[in-house]
């Protein structure tokens, strides 16, 4: 098998007393729709966090592409090739959806306060990518038409799309997406899944969080599931949905097993 | 398309320059010009605090303290050392800046609430040392005989309104400029998107430390830049001018004017700095009024004056259309009955 690019070894997180992730450890392969299920309170966007340096673990390592990464700067990420959305919608809705799209190429410039305060012909030239860039995002999601508009006078689903957009602006070759699907309706959820499928087409690896179980056993390659902050079940949606384990989890043990 | 917006976009400023260039030719008291100075000197620093508030979403509740240390600083070197202003100038802002950075390191990890406190505390701590280090900053009733601005034999002194007048519009401009080129790029970006959410921010890498000191560097070296015009156009200044009534006041400028829009600062200033003389004709209730003013501001333009005032016009605009629009057919049918 190729060298995976993720990999999650022992992670381990302790808020005071409470163990909220305990001991996960999971690969990712290229070019996969992996899927992280499991009740409310499992532990899945914990590990989110912790990957994308939200939170410091308490022990464990996690390599991305072969490189330890868990020492780094959360805003190191997205220049990694790490993007995400979040569960609670993160959209800045003080800006244009456009803007809020160009905030997502931020990592793909280089230019500071000074060569924006006169213009510098730095400035000019990436400015003039990170707006080319971000359109052509905007065009991919569909919302090309909405570019200017502020991001807060868009519904719901659109707000989501803008963020999925705009995690896709900085190019990442590894893309986390938080529960992309919940409190939208059901058309919206099959564009949802039709834009997961194109971008994994596109050679980006996607990491989902997600209750629905129709979107995750359809368009996941591996299912990976958590419970109280353990790994209890591993492998394809078709191994994973026949799983004692999984079932007891999501359903309740019977009393005298 | 393209290049009808770009013209759209420099109204603001020539409509500001052309207010600019026609206030002293209407207006040819000397006093209603030094206002308008004051107006360009408060300017300098709001645009500076509004980058931070309005843009960033950070708070300081201590930026005349930043004013202070620049306008002492730099009458100061000039007073002891005799350096020539220009030169102590930009001592000043260096120095401010300097202290700005050592100060936002630790205080801009704290947000809200607890960020104000902190910016308070550091306020109140330069006026105590403004008013208490005699031995460094002088009288703490003021220090007087800071030398004007000059150029060539052209002394910019109080004698000399119109020129101190030009000279801080003239930086004001400059500052103007520089920061809605700030604004609209990158780092612009960067600062609002820290305002909308520090999470996605930090996650389309935004290094979240590195901009917010960044800004409130910037904001406190606005405000050492007005500090100094203030210095060496009054020639004389006492501690009383940077203290929290003055902080309290640039924030209200911030907050009336229109938080998260440059322009905002502009028409805060105007109308903050003008409104006292405009109270003096209620003589000792003008504090009472003044603070009815604000408050009513504030329930009735949370977005500020730049956000409230395109909506005025266009109702305006709105009633007199409809108005017009209602006496049309009435001129029509009187003239045809008439013929």
């Amino acid at each position: 098998m190729a060298a995976p690019i993720l990999e999650v070894k022992n992670l381990r997180k302790e808020f005071g007393g409470l163990v909220a992730v305990n001991d996960v450890s999971f690969q990712v392969q290229e070019r996969q729709i992996r899927a992280i299920i499991g009740p409310n309170g499992a532990g899945k966007t914990t590990t989110y966090n912790l990957i994308s340096k939200f939170h410091a673990p308490t022990a464990g390592q996690i390599f991305y592409k072969q490189e330890r990464i868990d020492h780094l700067a959360p805003h190191r990420m997205a220049e990694k090739g790490i993007g995400r959305t979040f569960q609670s919608l993160q959209i800045m809705d003080n800006m244009t959806v456009l803007e809020n799209v160009m905030v997502g190429c931020h990592c793909k410039a280089r230019h500071g306060i000074i060569s924006s305060a006169f213009r510098l012909p730095r400035f000019k030239r990436e400015e003039k990518g990170i707006l080319e860039r971000a359109m052509e995002k905007l065009k991919f999601v569909g919302l090309e038409s909405k570019a200017s508009r502020p991001a807060s006078s868009l519904s719901f689903g659109e707000q989501r799309t803008v963020e999925f957009a705009r995690s896709l602006a900085c190019e990442p070759d590894l893309l986390m997406l938080d529960e992309p699907a919940s409190g939208l309706s059901i058309r919206e959820m099959e564009n949802m899944a039709e834009l997961i499928y194109r971008i994994r087409d596109e050679g980006v690896t996607v990491m989902l969080i997600e209750h629905d179980m129709g979107l995750v056993m359809n368009i996941s390659d591996m299912v990976t599931v958590l419970n109280y902050g353990q790994k209890i079940a591993e492998g394809t949606p078709h191994e994973v949905q026949s799983n004692q384990d999984v079932i007891a989890a999501y359903l309740g043990e019977e009393l005298d097993a | 398309m393209d290049t009808r917006k770009s013209y759209v976009k420099h109204i603001p400023i020539l409509a500001l320059l052309a207010f600019l260039i026609l206030f002293p030719l209407i207006s040819t008291n000397r006093y209603h010009i030094s206002v308008m100075t004051l107006v360009g000197i408060y300017t300098i620093v709001v645009v500076g605090l509004n980058l931070l508030m309005g843009f960033a979403g950070q708070i300081s509740l201590g930026h005349a303290g930043f004013f202070g240390i620049g306008a002492y600083c730099s009458g100061l070197l000039n007073v002891k050392l005799g350096l020539s202003p220009w030169v102590t100038a930009v001592m000043a802002i260096i120095f401010t800046a300097g202290i700005a950075y050592l100060i936002g390191i630790p205080t801009l990890r704290l947000k809200g609430h607890y960020l104000a406190m902190a910016t308070l505390g550091f306020g109140e701590v330069i006026f105590v040392v403004l008013s208490k280090l005699d031995w460094l900053t002088g009288d703490p009733d003021g220090l007087p005989g800071i030398k004007p601005f000059s150029i060539w034999r052209m002394q910019f002194n109080s004698n000399f309104a119109i020129g101190q007048y030009c000279l801080a519009w003239g930086v004001v401009l400059i500052v103007l400029i520089l920061s809605l080129n700030i604004t609209s790029s990158r780092v612009g970006r960067a600062f609002r998107a820290i305002h909308g959410s520090e999470m996605a921010a930090s996650g389309m890498g935004v290094d979240i430390a590195k901009y917010k000191v960044q800004v409130f560097v910037l904001s406190a070296v606005y405000a050492a830049v007005a500090g100094c015009l203030y210095a060496h156009f009054r020639a004389f200044i006492a501690p009383s001018t940077f203290h929290l009534q003055t902080s309290i006041r640039l924030v209200t400028m911030v907050v009336v004017g229109g938080m998260g829009n440059i322009w905002g600062a502009v028409l805060g200033s105007i109308l903050l700095t003008w409104l006292p003389e405009w109270l003096t004709v209620v003589e000792e209730y003008d504090i009472m009024v003044y603070g009815m003013l604000l408050m009513g501001a504030m329930i009735f333009m949370p977005d500020g004056l730049v956000g409230r005032l395109p909506i005025w016009f266009r109702r305006l605009y709105q009633k007199l259309y409809l108005a017009y629009k209602r006496r049309r057919p009435d001129i029509l049918g009187r003239s045809d009955s008439g013929s």
